[in-house]
């Protein structure tokens, strides 16, 4: 086996990258130090004529310099609140709602997909396993949606109406008309960035502690998520479990409990770049030898269906 | 003090700089780390550019990133330059990868990684801005100072080191590659024909 070690350098580099994420507590460091130095150099120059109230001043600032300077890691306030949490989640998706996610699903139906989400260019990709069957990738780019399909070596391209029902900002969802049961067995909807920060701002979440999984820190974040009413496949609350790692605070994995209309499913997530390379893994690739299909049945539109269709194949 | 907020008397003496880091900061941050071989060692380095840049800030004219990047290359090959003269400095120590990418037997990119690591300050980071900054040699020449013909000498060594611990690794090791379906691929598959 040969490798490529351009690509595999360029992939590895990106790979480390993506897991890295801004946060202000690094500018913190970088102005404490600043206004040290400010501070030594002024008192350098003008060290006989400071008063003594400007003494005391520049012992106080130099102390609260000394206490938030140094590694920005260690600049977190020592006890750290919910508020304090949610907030940095909140910050870093705004930060990452420019990146492409990957979400690797198990669903407790017997389902697993992973989805490449693109919001900054209205891209979209899951392939699905279904339980038994074998894999069906969907391709969305604005309302165009190509769907091949493994078992049959078909593949479908249609112009649909990709449309939200009353959701919050962020998810996407759409619907592919003649697999809506697909639809319905992935549990409704695909997390975005966005839509990650609008559970937070909607639902109502606690911190249930801290842990370290295989070496990497993680806060645990529990609650309830209000969700989009999905029709055909229901919505209301859903007990939602969210675990960030401490360092980026982006969503590493989450599990979202089970009701009536959605299965349980449990998610992983990956931050990547949105490079021409990472941008590319969303474009469709059709296999050789595949034919060309229309999933339309005859008689159909693509008018979005209307609340209250059946989810049900 | 509202958590994240900067000092009042900074907010205006630095104004916008807290907006374009929340834009920017973490593409800054990733290019550190890279240079610098791991997260600490990365957030060190874009913190003392910071500084510097701060120092100036009212000299900085127009293009406070441009600035801040060169001041990152530079530091970079500074520091790694003062590391490689005190080798007991464990450069790969904060890169280690989650328990999870352990468990998926990534060694041959975890050694390349190493090997990256390894390599000389400017060698390094011509990589560095070449496959993951994906600038040219003539733009990596103008960012670290250095002639174009350094720039391909330096990436030319550098592909050839990391290509000596490639070429040793044994077939059938592992690894994740980025996935890819087989078979051609097309923007998007024309749509079937009419008569559906």
């Amino acid at each position: 086996m040969t490798f490529d070690v351009e690509e595999l350098l360029a992939a590895e580099l990106d790979r480390r990258a993506s897991k890295v994420t801004w946060h202000p507590a690094l500018l913190d460091g970088a102005l404490a130090r600043h206004r040290q130095q400010n501070l030594r150099r002024r008192a350098a120059v003008g060290a006989a004529t400071i008063s003594l109230a400007a003494a005391v001043l520049a012992v106080a600032v130099a102390v609260a310099a000394a206490i938030s300077s140094g590694r920005a890691a260690s600049s977190r306030p020592s006890v750290q609140t919910l508020a304090y949490v949610v907030n940095r989640v909140r910050s870093a998706l705004g930060a990452a709602g420019a990146e492409i996610l990957e979400v690797h699903s198990r669903l407790s139906n017997g389902w697993s997909y992973t989805a490449w989400v693109d919001p900054a260019a209205g891209n979209l990709r899951i392939d699905t396993n279904p339980p038994g069957g074998s894999p069906v990738r969907y391709y969305a780019s604005g309302s165009q949606v190509a769907i091949v399909k493994y078992e049959t070596k078909t593949y479908s391209s249609e112009q649909v109406d990709v449309y939200a029902l009353g959701q919050p900002p962020g998810w996407i969802l759409f619907s592919l008309l003649g697999v809506s049961a697909t639809w319905g067995d992935l549990g409704g909807s695909i997390p975005s960035a966005a839509a990650i920060r609008h559970q937070l701002d909607v639902g109502k979440f606690r911190l249930a502690g801290a842990e370290t999984v295989n070496g990497q820190r993680l806060l645990h974040l529990r609650g309830v998520g209000k969700l989009p009413e999905l029709r055909p496949v229901g919505g209301g609350y859903r007990a939602i479990d969210m675990w960030v790692d401490a360092a980026t605070f982006l969503p590493v994995t989450s599990v979202t409990g089970g009701g009536p209309y959605a299965p349980r499913i449990e998610s992983t997530f990956t931050w990547l770049r949105a490079t021409p390379r990472n941008r590319a893994v969303l474009a469709p690739e059709v296999p050789t030898g595949f034919q060309s299909v229309s999933i339309l049945p005859p008689g159909l539109t693509t008018q979005a269906p209307t609340p209250g269709d059946s989810a049900s194949p | 003090m509202p958590e994240g907020a900067p000092l009042v008397s900074d907010a205006h003496q630095f104004a916008g700089l807290e907006g374009f880091l929340a834009d920017r900061g973490t593409a800054l941050l990733r290019t550190a780390v890279l240079l610098a071989g791991g997260r600490e060692a990365g957030e060190d380095l874009l913190q003392l550019a910071l500084e510097r840049a701060l120092r100036r800030w009212h000299r900085v004219d127009g293009d406070p990133e441009a600035y801040l990047r060169r001041t990152l290359y530079h530091l970079a090959v500074d520091r790694w330059r003062w590391r490689m003269r005190h080798p007991e400095v464990d450069l790969m120590a904060d890169v280690a990868d989650s328990g999870r990418d352990l468990a998926e037997q990534v060694d041959l990119r975890q050694a390349l990684a190493q090997a990256l690591a390894l390599l000389p300050a400017r060698q390094r980071a011509v990589l560095v801005l070449r496959y993951f900054e994906e600038l040219t040699e003539a733009e990596i020449a103008t960012a670290l100072g250095c002639s174009a013909g350094a720039v391909k000498s330096a990436a030319a060594r550098g592909l050839q080191r990391l290509r000596v611990v490639v070429a040793s690794w044994e077939p059938g090791a592992s690894f994740v590659g980025t996935g890819s379906a087989s078979g051609p691929s097309a923007p998007w598959p024309s749509a079937p024909s009419a008569g559906r």
